[in-house]
């Protein structure tokens, strides 16, 4: 658990660089092993002597991180759906499967909904007859 | 009639005509664009909105010819006019720091999406880590989050708690509910979704979101914080 001398002993095991970045994203120092890292740049670190769901973690590629920057076979380990990590057991990679994107809500890359179908309602046009 | 303010305006037809006028215009659109729209899938869309005037087919599609990768080098800000653009994008990031770190939320809890909102600021998920505090005033907050039904009765209550709020205010809606009337849409005595009362920046769905959606709905809200340009709006004025 997190107390100032852990903090001070994981300070000097991971450098003053990588505890300082740390500090900023994830907001303690931890140490641990590097199991992986994705195509996307993340790096996924284990320490099987953390508390159970703090023992798996990120180091995220972009400092503005995401969890949505996932990808799916990481993201089962992440979350411990599966034991082993995609170094060990890679998942079955189908043709159809399509490449992992982040969340793109709020830039120009964002789904927007459109409709296709015809209108139910068909309004008709008013037309005032000249007075005779 | 404060809740109509945002809408847009269509010329100065009478009721009747501005419906027929609007679904003729569009039924014409939508045969022409078909094709269009089915084509340039990678291509972004312009809306124009006509709100409130019938459910079907409110929205017009505009497929632009623009690619999406020329609108993001536009929007980009790495070419900039002169130094004093440049400085200035760093004071508005400074400025988007402190409003995106200390999202100080007005609780407008209605309903079971409330008890999600709390398990948000509970331990587990633990709200205050990435700065944010419940604040029980409108008149100190600058975030409020709509969780759960919003009923007739209740909406006169939101918007004016809405309008205490100082500016820069943002709204986030929890749960469908909120978001267009879910469960309660057809009912006599419910609003369908508090968007037709304050306007909306996030829309988290789920009836009720987990605290973990929620929590994911505010880290999106910051993102947008992120966005906003300050000074740098006040300066091409």
């Amino acid at each position: 658990m997190s107390s100032i001398p852990r903090l001070v002993k994981n300070i000097f095991k991971v450098g003053p660089r990588s505890a300082f970045k740390q500090m900023l994203t994830i907001g303690e120092v931890k140490t641990g092993t590097l199991v992986g890292v994705d195509k996307f740049g993340n790096k996924y670190f284990e320490n099987k002597e953390e508390v159970c769901g703090r023992d798996r973690w990120i180091e995220y590629a972009h400092y503005h991180s995401d969890s949505s920057q996932i990808p799916s076979e990481w993201h089962g380990w992440v979350h411990k759906i599966i034991d082993e990590p995609p170094t060990v057991n890679p998942p079955i990679s189908y043709k159809y499967l399509q490449e992992h994107t982040e969340n793109f809500t709020g830039t120009p890359k964002a789904y927007k909904t459109y409709n296709t179908t015809a209108p139910k309602i068909t309004a008709w046009e008013p037309k005032v007859l000249p007075r005779t | 009639m404060l809740a109509f303010r945002t809408f847009t305006p269509l010329k100065n037809l009478k009721s009747t005509q501005v419906l027929s006028a609007v679904s003729q215009h569009k039924c014409s659109r939508i045969f022409e664009k078909k094709e269009d729209v089915m084509a340039s899938t990678n291509s972004s869309f312009e809306y124009v909105q006509f709100r409130g005037l019938n459910t079907e087919n409110r929205t017009e599609i505009k497929p632009t010819s623009s690619s999406v990768n020329k609108i993001e080098k536009k929007s980009s800000l790495i070419n900039f006019d002169n130094s004093a653009q440049y400085v200035l994008s760093t004071v508005d990031k400074i400025i988007n720091y402190t409003r995106q770190s200390s999202i100080w939320p007005m609780t407008f809890g209605l309903a079971c999406c409330a008890v999600e909102m709390m398990h948000m600021a509970a331990a587990r998920y633990d709200q205050d880590r990435i700065g944010i505090v419940f604040r029980a005033s409108p008149r100190q907050s600058d975030v409020m989050i709509v969780a759960g039904t919003l009923t007739n009765k209740m909406a006169p209550a939101l918007r004016k708690v809405y309008d205490q709020m100082p500016e820069p205010r943002w709204v986030i809606s929890m749960g469908s509910c909120a978001n267009g009337g879910g469960y309660y849409h057809y009912s006599y005595s419910v609003v369908r979704g508090c968007d037709r009362i304050v306007p909306v920046d996030i829309y988290v769905p789920g009836c009720p979101p987990t605290a973990e959606a929620l929590m994911y709905g505010v880290l999106q809200l910051q993102k947008k914080m992120r966005r906003t340009k300050i000074t740098q709006l006040w300066y091409r004025k």
